[in-house]
């Protein structure tokens, strides 16, 4: 069996948060459905939208845009829900737009800036750029692990 | 045919699908002691067994804008220790099958600002909250809410 390489090449969903573009690591994503109203739950924290039923099983909705500290705006017909599985945990992240599945080098990968602030750098494990665009790496263990701690 | 002596029972509980003014959840039956059609009329202070009776409309103790019930609807009547807790709502339909209880997982159920959900079912395809009424019913009888 041949082990991943440091330099082998990942890929990555490209999506739009509010006017942001951000990655997210291919391999946790399942798959990428529309928005639909979820289930809302009393009690809960404003990024966890609600409950939503995927495939007969309960599955929250992350809204990633208030996660990052970002406006939410309500959704449209570009809305789209994410479904994405770490370890054990499985949940939907809420985007405003899914733009394409790319490929990055890792010489296209880049240290977070120190000038980011905390809170949002603490989700990033990289930057790059899409043409013109900063794009933002977002770590998903570093994501799981906010949404378990504080929120 | 034989019947082992001892078997699991994987047989759904009987939950109750209450509407409140604008939503629907899910209430286990075991929780409830009396469900009452109530009309306009004041409610007693005292139930028969002379506990003081606590009122409250279910929907907006789980959200604010969940108010507003039509002048004949129902309750759920919760028997405490000391008091009687009457849960109003709008209405109460039997659930004779629902689906298995699921959990709400890590992301919510510990950051829930109160402990009142058990999980929830999925019916028709739409995730439904299954309440734990007994624990509200307790809260509301201690006055914390």
């Amino acid at each position: 069996m041949t082990q991943p390489t440091s330099n082998a090449t990942s890929e990555f969903l490209l999506v739009r948060v509010s006017d942001e573009l951000y990655a997210l690591p291919s391999t946790a994503v399942r798959e990428v459905a529309r928005w639909r109203s979820p289930t809302p739950v009393p009690g809960a924290p404003p990024v966890l939208q609600g409950i939503i039923s995927q495939r007969g099983v309960v599955t929250p909705i992350v809204d990633l845009r208030l996660l990052l500290g970002l406006a939410a705006n309500a959704p449209t017909r570009a809305t789209r829900l994410i479904m994405m599985h770490h370890e054990n945990c499985d949940f939907a992240l809420l985007v405003d737009a899914v733009l394409d599945l790319t490929a990055l080098p890792p010489s296209a990968l880049a240290p977070t800036p120190t000038a980011l602030e905390a809170s949002r750098a603490r989700l990033l494990s990289s930057v790059a750029r899409h043409g013109d665009r900063p794009l933002g790496i977002l770590s998903i263990a570093a994501l799981v692990a906010a949404l378990q701690e504080t929120i | 045919m034989v019947q082992p002596s001892a078997t699991i029972d994987t047989t759904p509980p009987l939950l109750l699908e209450v509407r409140t003014a604008i939503r629907c959840y899910l209430v286990p039956r075991s929780h409830v002691d009396y469900l009452v059609k109530r009309g306009a009329e004041p409610l007693p202070e005292r139930d028969e067994r002379g506990r003081p009776l606590v009122a409250h409309e279910l929907g907006a103790l789980l959200d604010p804008s969940d108010l507003g019930l039509p002048p004949r609807h129902h309750a759920l009547m919760v028997t405490l220790r000391r008091r009687t807790v009457v849960l109003r709502v709008a209405r109460i339909e039997t659930l004779t099958a629902p689906g298995p209880l699921q959990p709400l997982g890590p992301f919510i159920t510990p950051h829930l600002a109160r402990p009142w959900l058990l999980g929830a079912v999925v019916v028709a395809d739409m995730p439904i909250l299954v309440l734990d009424l007994r624990r509200i019913a307790a809260d509301v009888a201690l006055g914390v809410v």
